[in-house]
């Protein structure tokens, strides 16, 4: 019997403007198993932020096929995606431009909860407590705006809004790159908690690949929107087979 | 032996909140030699940002600054532009994107060489095919949209250098780039600072970029300079707790990974 | 609600424009109680001066009607409409512009063409034209006012939703699941909101002047007694008798400055952080 979660076949997407067109996604194939991440790697204009977009449906491929647990993703129609969504959800590299500006952190992850009647409606200010606390943060939180918690903070709070409708697979794009050095290795093992405990699937984006190896089972290099390497993420970067692979590794500084 | 170009002495920078008296920086001793590549680390609010601001002259009027950046090297206060250079964080906002890059790259020039605009031009051209964008010709006439996030950041570098300035500081320069395009940007600052004469002072919150650019580093934690020294000596034997805690924190390819065994389907 | 107060109170000019506002609402309110009079009784001598007779502190017209009396039921028609068109203006004008922009496309286009149209013909001539038509009835001149003004928050709500349709909160509120109608309004015009208001003083303010200039040239309600009027009524004795138009004059200049500097301190109030949202 198949594990896989997520099975991606074939996405392509061209952006055109006046004098070119750009290949963002090129015929990209991929699979992400239950409880499995996937990291994506590659350098900026390689697709990594176009296939996290498409994956989520906010911009549709030019062709491809997406299965979600066996369900064509992209033949529902906007209402049954709309019931859908919950099954798969994102954190965005910058979390306060993530969250409406004048709604509060609670009413930010009541609305997942509410649009997914995840509980019934006493439950679920509780439900807001508990997700707050399984990310690390006090309960109280909830009163606060996104701008008025420190930066630690806030990509825990979107960490919290993805969970809240209890995701099969979180995608996160970039989710670490605009934290503090020394706040991402907490994150990282807050993520493979989750993972452990919930069984959750990742597909993690990220530019830096010492991160992505981190909490990876499998890596794919992407490079001009065409996946060019995959395999297991110590075996992918410590000894790559791919141009940009090896390009990636040679790129991080050495000085140990 | 080496020459002190800058000392900067009990530099403390606050500001007035509402919130009450924020400080951005706690009497900061720190001496600059001229020639050298040196490394400020920190996270965010550590401080290092308001340094760089405070060496080019670029603090907000409403900062309160006590103590003071003296410059024994050159004799004089560096002009902004002339004597100092910066490039910052985002090459999307530091560059008009209603001129053309010739037009920004040369103004250093202009202004601070006096070069009328044909003479800017060609130093533009020379400028730009120094930091290695193709063909520079024909870049000289074109706007920063038409260019990749390094190849403007390489842009804002030469509008940087222009006027030929003795001192280049790099607030962030590469960290909105993805490690590739980095390790480029890391390896011309390196070239620039050799060729040119120049002191490099590099703003960065990557410990690996630090340790492997540069020849000092000072390290910054919320507005205080915690320690400084020779970048093999901070790296291999660091005195305070919070250096080692940022070098044990560091992740890299040797790390410990935090998942087991490669995923069994 | 409390911080949106405290930033308020911040703003010297939000303070004293409301505290103009609040006095000249006060006094359109309570005024008939107070003064217990009628303001078309003829109750006293005609073309007394002000503060000549305590019984009529700013004196009579030259028919012998009580000023004051006078002025404070005109600001109760000046401050209505003023504040009603107001009213119709932005929310007309913003769930035209919101759904413009959310929507895109044709529906863009097609309100836009409208948008066009209105505000091809200037406010004043727009409102007089309503007037003449469909008769001078207060509620006619809120209409014909709202009416021309919707144009300016219409575009202005647009703009600002075609800004925000691209920020990552919206991406984030559509891969929660929310529906499109809800992003709009629950998400999208609530951001959008703040610059519009700012042009709440402006409008007010225009809506007001063009109220009275209504009513100076005999357009305005006959039933009411309005500030333009009493301009208007004054216009013939300027060189004896000028208070009669100067005072209801003063009355409106303290209606649009009270206006305008609430309007900064609203601005002020409704931005977050220094940040105009």
């Amino acid at each position: 019997m198949s594990v896989e979660l997520l099975s991606v076949e074939g996405l392509s997407k061209r952006f055109a403007d006046r004098r070119r067109t750009v290949a963002a996604l090129d015929d990209v194939t991929f699979l992400i198993g239950m409880g499995e991440t996937l990291g994506i790697v590659g350098p900026s204009g390689s697709g990594k932020s176009t296939l996290a977009r498409v994956l989520l449906r906010l911009v549709e491929p030019d062709s491809g096929r997406i299965l979600i647990d066996g369900e064509d993703w992209r033949a529902l129609s906007p209402k049954a995606l709309r019931q859908r969504r919950g099954s798969i959800q994102m954190v965005f590299q910058d979390p306060l431009s993530a969250f409406n500006p004048r709604t509060t952190i609670g009413k930010a992850i009541m609305d997942p909860l509410r649009i997914h009647a995840v509980g019934n409606r006493g439950a679920r200010h509780a439900a807001i407590a508990d997700l707050l606390q399984r990310v690390g943060l006090p309960a109280e939180m909830a009163g606060r705006r996104i701008h008025e918690v420190s930066g630690g903070q806030r990509q825990r709070v979107a960490l919290a809004r993805a969970l809240a409708s209890r995701p099969r697979l979180v995608v996160l794009d970039e989710a670490l790159s605009a934290l503090d050095v020394s706040l991402r290795g907490k994150m990282l093992e807050l993520l493979v908690r989750l993972q452990v405990e919930e069984g959750i699937s990742f597909l993690f984006i990220g530019h830096d690949p010492a991160v992505v190896r981190m909490i990876s089972h499998r890596v794919a290099v992407m490079d001009q929107g065409r996946i060019v390497e995959t395999g297991d993420a110590d075996a992918v970067f410590s000894d790559p087979q791919s141009q940009t692979g090896k390009a990636l590794i040679a790129a991080i500084p050495t000085w140990r | 032996m080496k020459t002190v170009l800058c000392n900067v002495e009990r530099l403390s920078v606050s500001y007035r909140t509402p919130a009450g008296v924020q400080h951005a920086l706690k009497s900061v001793n720190l001496d600059i030699f001229a020639g050298e590549k040196l490394a400020i680390i920190g996270e965010s609010g550590s401080g290092k940002s308001t340094l760089s601001l405070a060496l080019t002259g670029l603090l907000p009027d409403e900062a309160l600054v006590e103590g003071r950046i003296s410059w024994p090297g050159p004799g004089f206060d560096p002009v902004p532009g002339r004597d100092i250079g910066i490039v910052f964080q985002d090459p999307g906002s530091s560059l008009n994107p209603v001129l053309t890059i010739g037009d920004q790259v040369g103004e250093g020039a202009r202004r601070h060489l006096g070069l009328g605009r044909k003479a800017a031009r060609e130093k533009a051209v020379e400028l730009l095919s120094r930091v290695r964008i193709p063909q520079p010709e024909n870049a000289v006439s074109a706007y920063p949209h038409q260019f990749s996030g390094g190849q403007r950041q390489r842009i804002a570098i030469a509008a940087a250098i222009a006027a030929g300035p003795s001192v280049l500081i790099a607030d962030e320069a590469t960290s909105a780039l993805d490690t590739i395009v980095q390790a480029e940007i890391a390896v011309l600052l390196e070239d620039l600072v050799k060729n040119g004469d120049m002191t490099l002072i590099f703003v960065t919150h990557d410990i690996g970029l630090a340790a492997s650019l540069a020849d000092r580093i000072a390290v910054f934690r919320t507005a205080e300079l915690v320690e400084c020294g020779e970048a093999r000596t901070i790296v291999h034997e660091p005195q305070a707790d919070y250096t080692k805690q940022l070098l044990t924190t560091h992740i890299d390819l040797d790390s410990p990974r935090l998942v087991g065994a490669s995923y069994v389907r | 609600m409390k911080p949106l107060i405290r930033r308020f109170v911040s703003s010297p000019e939000g303070v004293a424009g409301a505290l103009l506002l609040l006095s000249l609402v006060l006094a359109a309110v309570l005024g008939p109680f107070i003064l217990s009079g009628d303001p078309a009784a003829l109750v006293g001598r005609p073309l007394l001066p002000p503060f000549a007779d305590a019984s009529f502190p700013l004196g009579t017209d030259q028919l012998g009607r009580d000023v004051l009396t006078r002025l404070v039921y005109g600001s109760q028609a000046s401050l209505t409409v003023g504040f009603a068109s107001a009213v119709v203006a932005i929310v007309v004008g913003t769930l035209v512009g919101t759904v413009a922009g959310f929507a895109g496309g044709l529906v863009d286009e097609g309100l836009m063409r409208i948008v066009d149209a209105f505000q091809i013909v200037p406010g004043f001539l727009l409102a007089l034209a309503f007037v003449s038509v469909a008769g001078p009835s207060l509620a006619v001149i809120v209409l014909a006012i709202g009416l021309g003004a919707w144009t300016g928050p219409a575009r202005l709500a647009r703009a600002e939703v075609l800004s925000i349709r691209e920020r990552d909160y919206v991406a984030a509120a559509r891969v929660i699941g929310m529906h499109p109608a809800e992003i709009a309004f629950r998400e999208v015009l609530p951001n959008a909101l703040p610059p519009v208001l700012s042009l709440v003083s402006v409008i007010v303010a225009a809506a007001v002047l063009i109220e009275a200039a209504l009513s100076f040239l005999g357009l305005g309600d006959p039933n009411s007694v309005t500030w333009g009027g009493m301009i208007a009524d004054g216009r013939n004795l300027l060189r004896s008798a000028p208070f009669l138009s100067i005072i209801p004059g003063l009355g409106l200049v303290s209606a649009v400055v009270g206006i305008y500097l609430f309007g900064e301190g609203l601005v002020e109030a409704l931005s977050i952080r220094g940040r105009r949202l």
